[in-house]
């Protein structure tokens, strides 16, 4: 019974082409334009608002204040001093995007020796992170050349002042190399006393050399999952980070439409013929359930496909995963709205309130900014919606590369979703009266 | 293969069906007549085990509808009022959808299909959307659909709405035709030449309630109306025959409506050869007259006190 009630809404989907078309493409040509509008291929992200900042070290308030001042009034980061433990604490659960580790004394800073600093970012938010490690490294280089100006701006290299009398005297005169070198070999004390300020020229140009090849400060970048450990780094291309989201979006609008079918089959009056047939008691709403559920398989699959051929998506490592978390997003997604059609009264209210239902939870869920770039706080939120979970999934998968073995507990954190609204759907219809509340 | 005993629905304070009882026999087509609201559908509803009943029993082939809902469903077929067609399918996809609801499969789907397409004349255009389809055509597949299964009983609910006089005529001939081989139906409906003409017995009902219950004749003969001899004379003659021939014997009254001599009488067959007689003997000439028999339409009249409205 199940297969041809799938089967016929299958036909009925399928008869209308322009309306399939419109389905599949819609989700696409609305990713390539934010893609592109965001950066493209391997772009960068939009910074939305100040990055959670770890700070750790305990350097004195001549340091510490003005750096806390400089980093909170760029508007770029909202920094938090602490201690290592605590940053670490905070890096890993995402309410930090980094760790800055400060050396352990300051001043070391200013000294000769190499002193390192320490980068920990949090994975899952990788475009925040970066940009705090690309802020630091740009920051090194801006002292490393500011060593670089102080060599060569230091008057150590013996060259005469304006006005000086000249050490060398003639000892540089003329074109040929070997001529210069023949003096220079001259052992009288007043050449040997310019040679020696010559070596110390030389010396000077070497030292100088040095400070623009090496950095006085080294930077250690450490992500706290261990990913580096396996060799896949977060993904760099956009639609990786867009693409899913649009797919659980529009996911959502096919899913409400499917479910509202009931209304549109109570309208016409073929919802009173299949009822009359000799079906189980629940056979109407999971098949309406199933056709949901391949439909938005179908719809993801498709979308897949075209981000990997057009946009040049990442589709994870593990090959199974991006089937395993579709199926997972498209049952939970085929049982989201079936309550909703069962309480409404008609299509209309039913496509009122699931567009308004739809907004609300992409907004908060993360379909419109990737959960990794969302505030901590709409991240806590979004946890209460189901399509978080979805959203959360595949940028696992698409964004961090993890395999089966890591998303299992959102999959099933999915599929109880999906087990859930279907149960809460089958208890309504057998309270409102079974196949007589259809009617 | 129909038994309804003392059956009641209703809808919060709004008493749909109340106490109505009766039973269809088989190979019958059993008619419903009744307004808009009169509670047709819903008696139909819950003979097909969509609505539970508040009160009473119905029977369906011996299966009592609370109790095996299962079984009335395999031996029953439904017409609804609206056009329960998938309009995005063609003919044949809506026929063989419902067939494999019914477990028909294969050949004998298809031989199926064929069979119900040929008998409702769409075999030419059994893979066209339906969509495209006239009103006639959707109303002739329509029914189609509630016999894809082979039912022993048909529940047609109006299945003659909105369509023109021809198309009309082609469905009441197939129904008939199915009938023929042996269908049973009960056909709701609220106009009064279609249950006159088609049906073997009707049940007037309204507001719920079973007002009369027979075939065309029995129904005349329980509200005891008359005929009616409406003849035209001469304006000055009238008062003084309408006087006479209330005197007469089997005329219950004579009287002058709209300027014709109008007499209710148990036969006006009968009484024809007197008024012919009286008259010649009066010297007056009979320019026009008619015997009305009773009908559908003032037995309704008459039981519920209004017309039949579309």
């Amino acid at each position: 019974m199940l297969r041809v009630l799938v089967t016929k809404d299958i036909r009925r989907w399928w008869s209308d082409r322009q309306a399939v078309v419109v389905t599949l493409l819609l989700p696409l040509m609305l990713t390539a334009v934010l893609g592109i509008s965001f950066g493209g291929f391997g772009g960068g992200a939009p910074e939305i608002e100040a990055i959670p900042l770890a700070l750790v070290g305990d350097p004195p308030s001549l340091l510490r204040d003005p750096l806390d001042r400089a980093l909170t009034e760029s508007g770029l980061f909202a920094p938090v001093w602490c201690d290592s433990a605590e940053a670490d604490r905070l890096v890993r659960t995402g309410e930090a995007r980094a760790a800055v580790v400060l050396p352990a004394d300051l001043q070391d800073l200013l000294s000769s020796e190499r002193v390192a600093i320490g980068v920990w970012k949090d994975p899952g938010s990788v475009l925040q992170a970066d940009i705090v490690e690309q802020i630091l490294r740009r920051m090194l280089l801006r002292v490393q050349g500011g060593e670089a100006v102080y060599l060569a701006a230091w008057p150590a290299d013996g060259f005469p002042a304006a006005g000086e009398p000249d050490p060398f005297g003639d000892l540089l005169e003329g074109d040929s190399l070997a001529a210069i070198w023949r003096r220079l070999r001259d052992r009288a004390p007043e050449v040997a006393a310019a040679r020696a300020k010559l070596e110390a020229i030389l010396d000077h140009q070497a030292a100088l050399h040095d400070a623009f090849a090496t950095s006085a400060v080294a930077l250690t970048v450490v992500d706290r999952t261990g990913q580096e450990a396996k060799g896949v780094g977060p993904s760099t291309n956009m639609f990786d980070y867009i693409l899913p989201g649009m797919g659980v979006f529009f996911l959502m609008f096919a899913a409400a439409a499917a479910a509202g079918d009931l209304h549109r089959e109570r309208a016409g009056g073929t919802l009173r013929r299949l009822l009359v047939a000799p079906l189980g008691s629940t056979d109407l709403l999971v098949g309406k359930w199933l056709f949901a559920m391949l439909n938005g398989l179908l719809q993801l699959a498709v979308l897949f496909a075209a981000g990997k051929l057009l946009f040049r998506m990442n589709l994870g490592t593990d090959l199974l995963a991006l089937p395993l978390a579709a199926v997972a997003t498209s049952a939970m997604l085929a049982s989201l709205f079936l309550p909703l059609a069962l309480l409404t009264a008609n299509e209309k209210q039913m496509g009122t309130i699931s567009t308004g239902v739809t907004l609300f939870m992409a907004l908060v869920g993360g379909n419109f900014i990737n959960v990794d770039q969302m505030p901590p706080v709409l991240q806590a939120a979004g946890r209460f919606t189901p399509n978080y979970w979805a959203n959360r999934t595949f940028n696992d998968i698409v964004v961090h590369g993890r395999g089966v073995g890591e998303i299992l507990p959102r999959v099933a954190v999915l599929f109880g979703i999906a087990a859930v609204l279907l149960a809460v759907a089958v208890a309504i219809y057998r309270r409102r009266g079974g196949k007589a509340g259809l009617l | 293969m129909i038994r309804v005993r003392n059956l009641v629905k209703s809808f919060g304070d709004v008493r749909a069906v109340d106490d109505l009882s009766f039973a269809v026999g088989p190979g019958e087509i059993f008619g419903l007549l009744g307004p808009n609201g009169a509670g047709k559908t819903t008696t139909i509803s819950v003979l097909a085990t969509l609505l539970p009943a508040d009160a009473g029993a119905a029977e369906v082939c011996g299966h009592d509808v609370a109790a095996d809902p299962g079984a009335v469903r395999r031996r029953i077929g439904v017409v609804p009022q609206e056009l329960a067609l998938y309009e995005e399918l063609s003919a044949e996809q809506n026929l063989a959808t419902f067939g494999r609801l019914y477990g028909l499969e294969g050949a004998r789907l298809k031989a199926r299909c064929a069979e119900l397409l040929e008998l409702a004349d769409l075999t030419e255009h059994a893979r066209r959307p339906v969509k495209g389809f006239s009103g006639g055509m959707k109303r002739r597949l329509n029914i189609m659909l509630g016999l894809v299964h082979a039912p022993d009983i048909l529940f047609l609910d109006e299945p003659t709405v909105g369509i023109d006089a021809q198309a009309r005529t082609r469905i009441l001939d197939l129904i008939r035709g199915m009938n023929a081989r042996g269908l049973t139906v009960l056909y709701t409906t609220h106009y009064l030449e279609e249950a006159e003409h088609l049906c073997d017995r009707i049940g007037v009902i309204d507001h719920g309630r079973l007002a009369a219950l027979g075939d065309k004749e029995e129904l005349i003969q329980q509200i005891g109306e008359h005929d009616v001899v409406r003849v035209q004379l001469p304006p000055a003659a009238v008062a003084p025959a309408a006087a006479a021939a209330a005197a007469w014997p089997d005329v219950s009254s004579a009287d002058l409506r709209r300027g014709k001599l109008e007499i209710h009488c148990r036969d006006g067959a009968a009484l024809l050869p007197r008024l012919q007689a009286e008259l010649a003997a009066a010297g007056l000439g009979l320019d026009q007259l008619e015997v009305i028999r009773p009908n559908l339409e003032s037995l309704y009249l008459k039981i519920t006190g209004r017309a039949l409205r579309e």
